[in-house]
């Protein structure tokens, strides 16, 4: 389980500082799938790279309750899909590679790692890839990879900033179930921002929403949709639409616009 | 110079302009005219040769300006002698090893500068002053301790190296993506292992920038050394032509020198392209 209790984060800004995140709370139960949705500028990079260790807090406390552990730096059980793939991918390394160097060490084997590099591609249907340059990929192959190196890290809780954000409405859509399908058969526990209400609420079990800067939590929509999703059914269930008038009421009631 | 640009964009640049000018990567495929255009250069540079060649017949030239066959002429002569071998030898090893050194140090100090900002901080007043100072100026100096040896040359010829090398590793270093470096560091990754997966690759165009850069600094410094002082090499050989007036041997070592910088530059062009075929401004012409 994740735990985030008033965590607070400034950056030094022009001499005084600029206040993004000013008390975020909320939980990550083993196994849930929790989005989390804010208008853009919010904070939302800002939050993640605090839960991933990667950025210094001004207050607070993010804690991993199985290990007890508190996270001041990036802890081995989280791996990461970052907003911008074309940038988190290293354009002078294979594909193949580009999944493999995160394991290095964690499996020391080289015969294992190549196994389980093969699988993850086979997971993210990028079997026969391996030997591909990032860049002779299109897009949505691009996060596919992105998808495929953090699986293959094996990690108990998946962080994913905003993955589906800059590809087309169809591939976003397969992106979407792809990450329903892994998460199904990994049992991985996911923590997802977006600022896309239908996506937070397709995808998750909880949906986080928060205001804009300075950021805080407006509240919490617990989605009772049936699982397994499915992008046609779900979204026509009146259900749907209710959980998502009822983000897009908490959203707009603090004021800010948000693509819905 | 050069050195002093600070640009991020400076190998993409000077990549995608060469990219773009290799003969029959044209898009419109017009065969006929990228041949025309691959043998216009030869056809002006031969022009020219003939010119100078009718002028310095015709006395238009000074005597100190000999007709282009008496400078061939001495060239072939010239080239087979021991002599000339020598200092041929001389020139390229202090290029190289000047290179070598002053390429290796650049390297090293634009990673830590680049990877602890705290020792940028201390010194970049004086690494901004010390760069601008021509490294010819040490001369003088390096003369009196070490006197005419190829010692000097590989000092001097490493004092041109280093700069362009430092900066361009420190701009390098300190432009991997933020995307990257964070990626390196969620999946664990031990600092030595992003050096040389993360680190190093994204540097590596600057490098190439800077290589390329020094190698043309190191070739103007030990020649100018060599002619300056007596240190040997085919700099002392053009200063003792030259002053005991024997134009077309002069000549004949200065198409030499000439020579040697644009086979480096080959030279390296080559292992860019090989390099770097992954980098934007290869991607289709290199593959
Ligand atoms: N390293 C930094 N230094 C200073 N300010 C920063 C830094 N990173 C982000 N900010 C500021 O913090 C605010 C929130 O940025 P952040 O990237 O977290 O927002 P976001 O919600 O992810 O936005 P988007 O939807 O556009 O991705 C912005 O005003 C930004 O300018
Ligand atoms: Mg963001």
């Amino acid at each position: 389980m994740l735990s985030v209790e008033h965590l607070k984060k400034s950056y030094p800004h022009s001499g005084g500082s600029l206040e993004v995140l000013r008390d975020i709370s909320f939980t990550v139960e083993a196994g849930e799938f929790v989005t989390i949705v804010g208008p853009s500028g919010a904070g939302k990079t800002t939050l993640l790279r605090c839960l991933a260790g990667l950025l210094p807090r001004s207050g607070g406390s993010v804690t991993l309750t199985t290990s007890g552990r508190v996270v001041d730096s990036p802890p081995p059980e989280i791996a990461c899909v970052f907003q911008d793939y074309s940038r988190s991918l290293m354009p002078w390394s294979k594909v193949g590679r580009n999944v493999e160097i995160p394991l290095k060490n964690k499996i020391r084997e080289r015969g294992k790692r190549h196994e389980q590099v093969e699988r993850a591609l086979r997971e993210v249907d990028l079997d026969g890839f391996a030997d591909s340059y990032p860049w002779q990929l299109s897009g949505g192959m691009q996060q596919r990879v992105a998808i495929a190196r953090a699986l293959a890290y094996r990690p108990e809780f998946l962080i994913m900033d905003e993955p589906f954000a800059s590809v087309d409405a169809q591939t976003r859509a397969d992106l979407e179930d792809l990450i329903l399908r892994v998460r199904h058969d990994a049992g991985l526990t996911i923590v997802l921002v977006t600022h896309d209400i239908d996506e937070a609420v397709y995808l998750g079990d909880r949906v986080v929403v928060m205001s804009g800067r300075p950021t805080t939590v407006v509240d919490t929509v617990t989605v009772d949709l049936p699982r397994p999703r499915s992008q046609i059914a779900t979204k026509a269930l009146p259900r749907f639409a209710e959980l998502r008038t009822e983000v897009l009421k908490l959203i707009t009631r603090d004021g800010a616009e948000v693509t819905a | 110079m050069n050195t002093g640009t600070r640009a991020a964009e400076l190998p993409a640049e000077t990549m995608t302009l060469e990219a773009e000018a290799r003969p029959g990567t044209d898009p419109t495929g017009r065969d006929r005219s990228s041949a025309a255009a691959r043998l216009l250069p030869w056809g002006t540079s031969i022009a020219l040769l003939v010119v100078w060649e009718l002028l310095s017949r015709a006395k238009v030239f000074p005597s100190e300006i000999p007709p282009v066959t008496e400078i061939a002429r001495a060239l072939i002569k010239l080239v087979p002698t021991h002599e000339f071998g020598a200092s041929l030898l001389a020139t390229i090893e202090q290029f190289v090893v000047g290179l070598l050194v002053g390429g290796v140090a650049g390297i090293v100090l634009g990673v830590l500068l680049g990877a602890v900002p705290l020792l940028y901080q201390l010194t970049h007043y004086l690494l901004d002053f010390l760069r601008f100072i021509p490294a010819v100026v040490y001369l003088p100096v390096l003369i009196l301790l070490l006197g005419s040896t190829p010692g000097v040359g590989y000092v001097l010829g490493a004092a041109g190296a280093i700069w362009p090398m430092l900066f361009q590793t420190y701009y390098g270093v300190t432009g991997v993506s933020a995307i990257l470096r964070d990626t390196g560091r969620v999946f664990g990754l031990r600092p030595h292992q992003r050096l040389l997966h993360i680190t190093l690759p994204a540097v590596s165009p600057f490098v190439a920038t800077g290589l390329r850069i020094a190698a043309s600094h190191v070739l103007v410094v030990v020649t100018a050394v060599q002619i300056i002082s007596s240190v040997a090499g085919l700099g002392s050989d053009i200063a003792a032509y030259a002053s005991n007036a024997v134009y077309p041997q002069m000549y004949a070592l200065l198409v030499v020198v000439g020579a040697l910088g644009v086979l480096m530059n080959f030279g390296l062009e080559r292992l860019e392209r090989r390099q770097l075929h992954w980098h934007t401004s290869y991607r289709e012409a290199g593959r």
